[in-house]
Order: structure tokens, then sequence, then C-alpha cells
């Protein structure tokens, strides 16, 4: 059976697109609008009471959140291309820790840099823009050649995605660490499929 | 067999990593609590940056290896520790939704929180995480067909959520709410947490 994953080319579902892509699973997109009220209507809010996408439906099973959908699609779907690794695998915490830390530290600071709000750096959860840019200059320019270095995995789908989307936007600089590894993503041929028609 | 030494949690009395001291309280499994005085710096000193470069708790340590963001603890220790039960398996219909709630916590929780906290204006349409008092009426609606989030069955995602919940209320940032006021009730009743409670004084 076809998951389906309700979309919109500039949304946050682009991610899940294109980790689909590079799973190279059968599913569909379901297109969605932003100007029409679609996401708002009763239908797709009982799908997604936040009124927002991605949503991943699987059979009888509703997913939302990239994170967690990003989580779900890679530990369901292991063919033909693995990109989770196994849970008793060594390298699973790190998996974890850069899949989680999207949500949890790049989203919020990607929107303080937008927004240029300020946030007490002891209350917020992520701490400060440019913390979360530091951590992942250093993180991201130790990816030989991926997060889980000869794994590509949906850790660079999540936080890679994000992090291009976020230089590409200027929410964030285009540090020198980032460079190489946002090439490398680039080049990869279900991010062409995914990118280069959007 | 784990012993102490396998795990270590890097815990700051009054600060998230609560939650994470809860969690393994909850797993029963044993460990190492090593306490770091947030409020006095030691989190930003060079000892501390060399666990989490991000200068934050919880850390924790597992198989010689280290591991931060509560989300990110939780699904993983729930996973290498199976047998405690507070993670419905690969394949289980409730997966799904676990995941979904423990994401929750830090994507949607968290920056709605501090947003709400210092009333900072942001467009919810641009936001990730959405309008408070949407995040609020989803956890009241998930908690309409049972004691926890998953329905009858308690789960890690509860450690998160609950938690986050009572230290609002705790703060006085959320107005009485039966349901959700009876779920925190609920989740402080537990042994459990209130052997993490110990660990903060």
């Amino acid at each position: 059976m076809r998951v389906k994953l309700y979309h919109n080319p500039q949304s946050r579902a682009v991610m899940v697109h294109w980790l689909l892509e590079e799973i190279g699973c059968p599913y569909e997109l379901v297109p969605v609008q932003y100007d029409d009220g679609s996401m708002r209507s009763e239908s797709f809010l009982a799908l997604n009471p936040m009124g927002k996408i991605p949503v991943l439906v699987d059979g009888e099973t509703v997913v939302t959140e990239t994170v967690a959908i990003a989580l779900y699609l890679a530990d369901k779907f292991k063919t033909p291309n693995d990109l989770a690794p196994a849970i008793d695998d060594a390298t699973r915490g790190d998996y974890l820790r850069w899949i989680a830390f999207q949500s949890g530290a790049v989203e919020p600071a990607m929107m303080q840099a937008g927004a240029k709000f300020e946030a007490k750096r002891e209350t917020a959860g992520w701490g400060s823009a440019e913390l979360v840019v530091d951590v992942l200059e250093q993180r991201i320019s130790g990816a030989n050649p991926w997060l889980l270095v000869d794994k590509f995995s949906a850790a660079d789908v999540v936080l890679g995605g994000s992090l291009s989307w976020a230089v590409g936007w200027k929410l964030f600089p285009a540090r020198p660490g980032f460079a190489a590894y946002l090439e490398r993503l680039s080049e990869r041929p279900a991010y062409k499929r995914v990118f280069g028609s959007e | 067999m784990s012993d102490a030494k396998d795990l270590i949690v890097w815990h700051g009395p009054n600060t998230r990593s609560t939650g994470t001291v809860w969690l393994v309280e909850e797993l029963g499994v044993p460990y190492e609590l090593r306490k770091v005085d947030v409020f006095g710096g030691e989190t930003r000193e060079a000892e501390f940056l060399k666990i989490n470069p991000a200068g934050k708790v919880p850390a924790i340590r597992h198989k010689g290896k280290t591991l931060t963001e509560m989300a990110a603890i939780s699904l993983y220790l729930c996973d290498e520790f199976p047998d405690a039960g507070l993670a419905p398996a690969i394949g289980d219909p409730l997966r799904a939704d676990y995941l979904y709630w423990s994401v929750f916590r830090p994507g949607v929780l968290e920056p709605a929180i501090v947003t709400k906290a210092q009333n900072l204006e942001v467009d919810p349409r641009t936001v990730g995480w959405g309008e408070w008092e949407t995040v609020i009426t989803l956890i009241e609606t998930a908690l309409e067909d049972g004691p926890y989030l998953l329905g009858e069955r308690f789960s890690a995602a509860d450690i998160l959520i609950g938690g986050a919940l009572g230290w609002l209320k705790h703060f006085k940032l959320m107005p009485d709410n039966p349901r959700i006021d009876d779920y925190i009730t609920r989740l402080h009743a537990r042994p459990a947490y209130a052997r993490m409670q110990a660990s903060n004084q």
C-alpha cells in the first residue's frame, strides 16, 4: 500500500518528500494549498488538529510532526534503502540526537533568527540562535561524508534539509563548515528529483 | 544486565533534566546521577561543554556514548530497555502517536511556552509549532480517551508532555483546566516521580 503525504512545495513537507524519495518506498503526494483554507477545513483538521503539513497517512495510521514522520518512516520502511540504524545499533543514539535537534533547536532558532525576537537563553530550550548555529557547524563540519559517517540516514535528510533551507533563506549564516556537506546533499539523485522540480 | 556505570545522567536540579531523571526512575535501571550546577554556570564551563557543546542538560552517557536532547534521550532509552514497557515497539499501532507526542514536547510545546511566557509575536502560519491555545486544546483532546496520551497505556511521552505541563502549572503559566490538572495529579502520584523529586534536593 502507498503511504500518502499531504504536501505543499513551500512547506516543511518537502523534507518528508525527499525522505520518501531516498527510501524509495511507494507513496503519493496529496497537494494542499495555503491560500484556499483547506488546512483549516474540518476534514483536514481531523487529520491534524494543528492545521499544519506535513501529514503522513499509512493505512489507518496518521502521523504528523516532521521528526515523528521521519522516525516512523525510516523504522518501518527498510527497503529498497534503509535510512535508520536499528535499535541495537551503536549509532542509534547519535541518530536520534541529531534528528531531535532539528525540531527542538533548529526550528525555534530559525524562527528566532527570522523574527528577531529575544528569548532568554536560560529559559529557551534551544539556548539561542547563535548557539544553535555554532553547535551545528561543529557537528556538520565533522560529517564525513554523512552524520553517521558511511551510513546516509534520515538524520541527514531532516537536519541537512532544514539547514539547507535556513541557509538558503539567510536565516542562518552560510558558515564555512556547512558548505561541503550541503553541496554533497544537493548532489544526491533523490534530492535533485525533489528540489529540481520545485 | 547493565550496571550503574553503563548509564550516567547529568542533571541540573530544577531544570528540564528532571524529566530525564524521572524517566530513568520509571525505567527502573541502575544509573549514576551527576549533578550539575546549571544556575551557577557549570554547564558553560569547558568540562561540561565536552559532554554537550550546547551547554545544556539533560545529557546522558550510555555504553560509552554521549547523548543529548530530551526527546532523543527518551526515545533511545525506552527502546534500549524495552522490558520497562514505556514505548510501544516498532510495528505497534500506538507507535506513531508515541513518536508524535515525544517530539511534540521540544518541537511544539517548548517554543510555544517561550513565546507565550514572553508575549512574543510570531506568525502562526510560519512557525512550526502553532498557537498556544491550539497546543493546549490538542493535549486536552488527546486525554479524552483515557488517563494517558496513548489512552490506557502510560508511556515515556507522558513524562515528556506531563513533565512540561506540571512545570507550567507550578509557575502559574497555565490556567486551571480540570482534565489537564487531573492528568498532572495522576502523573505526580507515581512512585518514580517521587524518587525523582528527591534528586532535586
